[in-house]
Formats: C-alpha cells, sequence, structure tokens
C-alpha cells in the first residue's frame, strides 16, 4: 500500500511538473523577427525612415497555433537596443505609445489577424546622435486560453 | 528507519497530487506569454545647404540684412537658430577681431525643400571695436555656420 501511495505521488507531482512547464516553454527556437511560445506567435513589420515629429505604427499580429481560442489580455513593448552607444534607447529619442488594438481580443483557433498597433514617435528635441539608427523593440504578449 | 504511517501517508499523497493537479489547471486556464522583436530605423540627415549675402558691405556698428538661400533635403521641417562665423574672414581679421556677430535668423525651413530666399532683416552686425584689419571686407570672404533644429511649426514665407 505503501509503495502505491508513493508511486502516484510521484508519477502525480510529475505530471504536473512537465504541465506547468509547458505552458511557457517556447516550442521553437527563435526565427526571424518572432519568438514562439508554445501557444501562440506575436510578430510585427519592421518599419523605416522614422524622422523627428512624425509617427509610425508598427503593425502586430499574433497567430494561434492550437486547436482552441485565446483570449489575448496585454501587450507591451520595450526599447532593448539601438545600433549606436551615442543614441539611447531611452523616451528621448523614440517613444512607444499604447497599444491601439482593443484588449482583451479574442483569436479563434488556428487564426492569424493583424491584432493592432503601436505607434512609435521620434521627438523634435531627440538627440543629434540619432539619424541612421535602429531601434530594437521588444513586443510582449499575454494570452489566456 | 521511522515508518510512515497510513494516515501520514494518506495526508502527504493528498497533498502531493493537489500540487500536481495545481500545476495542471494552471496549465489548461493559464495565462501564457509571446515575443516578438522589431527594427525601428530613423532616417538619414541631410545638410542643409545655401549661400548668404548681405545687403551692404559691413562696417563698424552696422546692421545689415542678411539674404540666406537655402535648400533642405530632409522630410521634416527645420528652424534655422543660429549664424555663426566660421573660421577667419582674413589672417589678419579673425573671427576674435572682427566681432562679427549675427542675429538668430528664425527662419524656418519647409521639408524636402529647393533653393529658396529668405531675409533676415538687420541680421548682420558689425561692433564699433572691429579691428581696422577688416575693413575691406568682401562677403566672400564671410563663411557662416546655419545651426538648426526639427520643428513642427509653419515653415517661413520665403521671397
Amino acid at each position: 500500500m505503501g509503495r502505491w501511495w508513493t508511486t502516484a505521488a510521484a508519477l502525480t507531482v510529475l505530471v504536473g511538473a512537465v504541465l506547468t512547464s509547458a505552458r511557457d516553454t517556447p516550442a521553437e527556437a527563435l526565427t526571424g523577427n518572432t519568438r514562439p511560445s508554445y501557444d501562440f506567435v506575436l510578430s510585427a513589420e519592421s518599419i523605416s525612415g522614422l524622422y523627428p515629429g512624425v509617427t509610425k505604427n508598427l503593425r502586430i499580429t499574433a497567430q494561434n497555433p492550437t486547436g482552441s481560442r485565446i483570449v489575448l489580455t496585454q501587450i507591451r513593448a520595450e526599447i532593448i537596443a539601438t545600433s549606436r552607444r551615442r543614441c539611447s534607447g531611452t523616451s528621448d529619442n523614440l517613444t512607444i505609445s499604447r497599444f491601439t488594438g482593443r484588449l482583451p481580443q479574442l483569436l479563434d483557433a488556428h487564426r492569424t489577424k493583424t491584432i493592432g498597433t503601436l505607434p512609435v514617435s521620434m521627438p523634435l528635441d531627440a538627440s543629434g546622435n540619432c539619424p541612421a539608427t535602429t531601434f530594437t523593440i521588444k513586443i510582449t504578449g499575454t494570452a489566456q486560453r | 528507519m521511522r515508518k510512515i504511517t497510513k494516515r501520514a501517508g494518506a495526508i502527504i499523497t493528498v497533498a502531493v497530487v493537489g500540487v500536481g493537479a495545481l500545476g495542471a489547471t494552471a496549465w489548461a486556464n493559464g495565462w501564457f506569454v509571446s515575443t516578438a522583436t522589431a527594427n525601428v530605423s530613423t532616417a538619414q540627415v541631410g545638410t542643409v545647404t545655401g549661400t548668404v549675402s548681405f545687403s551692404e558691405p559691413l562696417y563698424p556698428s552696422a546692421a545689415v540684412d542678411v539674404k540666406l538661400t537655402l535648400a533642405n533635403p530632409n522630410k521634416y521641417k527645420i528652424r534655422i537658430t543660429e549664424i555663426t562665423l566660421t573660421g577667419n574672414p582674413s589672417t589678419a581679421c579673425t573671427a576674435a577681431n572682427s566681432h562679427i556677430y549675427f542675429d538668430n535668423p528664425n527662419v524656418v525651413l519647409a521639408a524636402e525643400m529647393t533653393p529658396k530666399v529668405y531675409t533676415a532683416t538687420g541680421a548682420a552686425h558689425m561692433s564699433t571695436d572691429a579691428s581696422d584689419a577688416c575693413a575691406g571686407l568682401t562677403v566672400a570672404d564671410v563663411a557662416v555656420t546655419l545651426t538648426g533644429a526639427p520643428t513642427a511649426d509653419a515653415a517661413s514665407a520665403y521671397v
């Protein structure tokens, strides 16, 4: 009896641990500009030619490869790098406004759609060190099943 | 070795099963995260080019009009905020002893603009303590540097 309980308990913990870790484990390696999670894939078009005083929109696409619908609940973005050391990745040089898409937003099973945009703009008083600079923006989306 | 009683074993098993079940429930109903990266590239800056001339020769105590012929290759408007002498007008007449200075022309250049002429009235000055070596300067001797910044303001009227 004691051995049976121990075995059952160990199996239960193992299954729970596997399922819990599988939730956040990326299923694929970094591909292109996207890094898919196990449950949905975000991607964004890059933009160029930004200059002071202008706003351009980063179009965000979400793909739900699973067989069940999910609800996107949050989209966040942050500057993680710039190509010029003297042009810092701060809001002084590039501002990212609030996501324009609707949240929460349903994404049906096996669907891919544009879910909204992230407006990015360069302030008029951006640093003079920022022309011909590439800012890398990380976009993080959260969803629920 | 101490033996686990049936009762203790049952409690442990229920607890462990509960933890496992919570993990499974979290996976089934929980949140998950995906990330992407995107690049945003900024435009090159084009140099504002042009020529400068004066309405009459500079002389001590003068305040003469500055005629600016300027082009802006950039996709954004630029406000010219400063004109400064570049280098020395001649060997003897230097930037330091010529005492030539300029008012802020406050000119806004339209985006992607072909050469246009602007006049900054009375904007070029020569102080009364200018060196005698600066007498007879011609406009060709005077090179200037314009300083400006992007702006959203309306473009200035040109001639």
